[in-house]
């Protein structure tokens, strides 16, 4: 049930991330045609294109971690037993969920601590605490997501 | 031996150890690298650091080419791209000895033109050209070894992720390693259509040359794709856009030219979109592995140590280098690709930018170094005993035993091995051009 749920979100949260990836490359190729025909570009399109990619990539995590898609080395195990393979395989998703779980912690407190100095961004002035609060759902779902799989026997 | 040197060689195992176990890749990097920078910096350094890894790895402006890219690729697999391509390529050569087969390279190299991974590349023009070589008798070990073969161009033409992932890790300008991949590229290609030439065929596969209004009409459906191809890297060098403005525009146009061709649906972007979610993701966990594990060895300075050490040897420059690219190969046929250059280029680079070869300029190094990584990594995904990309031809097509594919692979990999034993011997071919 709540795997089912997590999958489901990790989902929703890619194609969300993928919407920002594309807005990203829509604004990029405005400001360069601006740039272009009216030698003028969208004000802090660098800016907006880092936070937009960001996000996109954070929000690309839980779907890789819901297809187990973290690349490892089957070369030394390949021989052992379906078993042990997947003891390892499940150690090895709690790692990433504590990994990703620390992770979120910390840009959480990085976001907390930009929030009370009232950082910005250069030119459009978006404050520094929002670019870090966008990681978070990423980071956190994919948490979820790998602690649910360490927890699941096949 | 000092203890911070000691503190590295222990990290470095404790990797090891844990790659070996099965565990993720970019765990095994983050857990030892964050333990290691604990114990020497100590816990709140830690802490703060971690504080800001993610943000900055995840705010690097050049690093949106990846995804980008990704996304370009995968889009023009859901496009339809290589079936017009194939059929292009197929009525220009196809009466040749070898013909199809020769196609199959061709079509591979302009859809690598646009499409920044061999993966994708090799299974999307298997799909089209399978078929097609098996209807004409083409023996199956020529078959899967080409398309093997014919998929790593997807790499070794810009736009490359591999190449991407090498100029951010080693500081490069990533136009310049484009450029610098083009002869190379060149050689590759002409490099394969040689082998396929001489290989053995039976007249049965022998097809009749096709009529020039047909040729004519098969480059009208493939063009666009060469006018993309020139107006993304055109842009870059014309000084028009950025490599991150032109991996966005690329990534635009090619949606557009499927949504006009083939109708592009909306769940074939969903898919799209999902595919690539799945391989940035992948590819970011393990640069932040890496970055955590780069962290913890940079307090312990062994890069650095290493690189002076490898200067007061009296071993030849180039025999390190060869050494180096050897080791490269090795850990390719263990672990993927990728991880491979995240987590050795940060710690060889130095070394490598120490040592006198050929008398280069540090930064001439760095980018023939790039291309040299890149055709090992290339190489890596067709040799045994770990070709991803031999494995995937095998898997997609059945019933081939994947001993035929490697069998059929030899001549392929030797023309490669030439082509980097070239490349080692004259930097100019990646040079010259910049």
């Amino acid at each position: 049930m709540i795997r089912r749920a997590l999958e489901k979100a990790s989902n929703r949260l890619a194609l969300i991330g993928g919407i920002s990836l594309i807005m990203m490359a829509l604004i990029t190729m405005i400001s360069i045609l601006g740039r272009a025909l009216f030698g003028q570009p969208i004000t802090g399109d660098i800016e907006l294109a880092q936070l937009l990619t960001a996000f996109a990539i954070a929000s690309f995590l839980p779907w890789c971690q819901a297809q187990k898609a973290h690349v490892f080395v089957d070369f030394f195990t390949a021989r052992t037993s379906p078993v042990n393979q997947q003891r390892l395989q499940r150690i090895g998703h709690l790692l990433i969920a504590v990994i990703l779980g620390v992770l979120a912690w910390r840009t959480m407190m990085a976001a907390a601590s930009a929030l009370q100095t009232s950082e910005s961004s250069m030119i459009l002035g978006i404050p520094i605490w929002v670019h870090s609060l966008g990681l978070i759902p990423g980071f956190l779902l994919a948490s979820l997501m790998a602690l649910s799989q360490a927890m699941h026997r096949q | 031996m000092t203890t911070p040197i000691l503190t590295a060689m222990m990290m470095l195992g404790a990797m090891l150890i844990m790659m070996a176990l099965r565990l993720p890749i970019a765990a095994a990097m983050a857990i030892p690298g964050a333990v290691g920078f604990g114990l020497i910096a100590g816990i709140d350094p830690l802490l703060n650091a971690l504080k800001g890894t993610t943000v900055a790895r995840l705010s690097v402006y050049e690093l949106s080419i990846i995804p980008l890219f990704l996304l370009m690729g995968q889009l023009a697999v859901k496009g339809g791209l290589s079936e017009a391509l194939f059929k292009a390529a197929a009525a220009w050569v196809g009466h040749l000895r070898g013909g199809l087969a020769m196609a199959s390279i061709l079509a591979s190299a302009v859809f690598g033109s646009i499409c920044g991974s061999s993966v994708a590349t090799a299974a999307t023009i298997t799909q089209v050209a399978y078929p097609a070589m098996q209807s004409h008798g083409y023996p199956n070990r020529l078959s899967t070894a080409t398309l093997a073969a014919g998929g790593t161009l997807g790499i070794l033409i810009p736009p490359s992720v591999p190449l991407v992932i090498y100029a951010i890790l080693a500081q490069q300008n990533i136009a310049k390693l484009y450029l610098a991949s083009m002869i190379p590229a060149a050689l590759a290609i002409v490099g394969y259509l040689v082998v396929l030439h001489f290989s053995r065929h039976d007249s049965s596969q022998e097809e009749a040359p096709a009529s020039s209004t047909a040729r004519r009409q098969a480059l009208k459906d493939v063009w666009p794709i060469a006018v993309l191809f020139l107006a993304i890297f055109g842009g870059i060098y014309a000084g028009v856009f950025t490599p991150t403005e032109a991996a966005a525009v690329g990534c635009l146009l090619v949606a557009l030219l499927g949504a006009v061709r083939k109708g592009l649906s909306i769940d074939a972007i969903r898919e799209a979109i999902l595919v690539t979610a799945e391989t940035t993701a992948m590819i970011f966990v393990i640069f932040i592995g890496a970055d955590l594990m780069n962290a913890g060895l940079a307090l312990t300075q062994m890069p650095m140590a290493l690189a002076g050490w490898v200067t007061t040897l009296t071993i030849p420059p180039l025999a390190i280098l060869i050494a180096v690219l050897l080791l490269l190969l090795i850990l390719c046929s263990v672990m993927d690709e990728l991880s491979m250059m995240i987590l050795t280029i940060p710690i060889l680079l130095p070394t490598i930018l120490g040592l006198d070869l050929w008398g280069l300029e540090s930064q001439d190094k760095a980018i023939w170094f790039g291309i040299l990584v890149l055709s090992v990594v290339q190489f890596g995904l067709i040799a045994p005993p770990v070709g991803l990309n031999v494995i995937l031809v095998n898997g997609l097509v059945k019933g081939v035993p994947i001993r035929e594919t490697y069998a059929g692979v030899f001549p392929f990999i030797t023309a490669d091995f030439l082509r980097i034993t070239l490349l080692i011997l004259a930097p100019g071919l990646a040079l010259v051009l910049l």
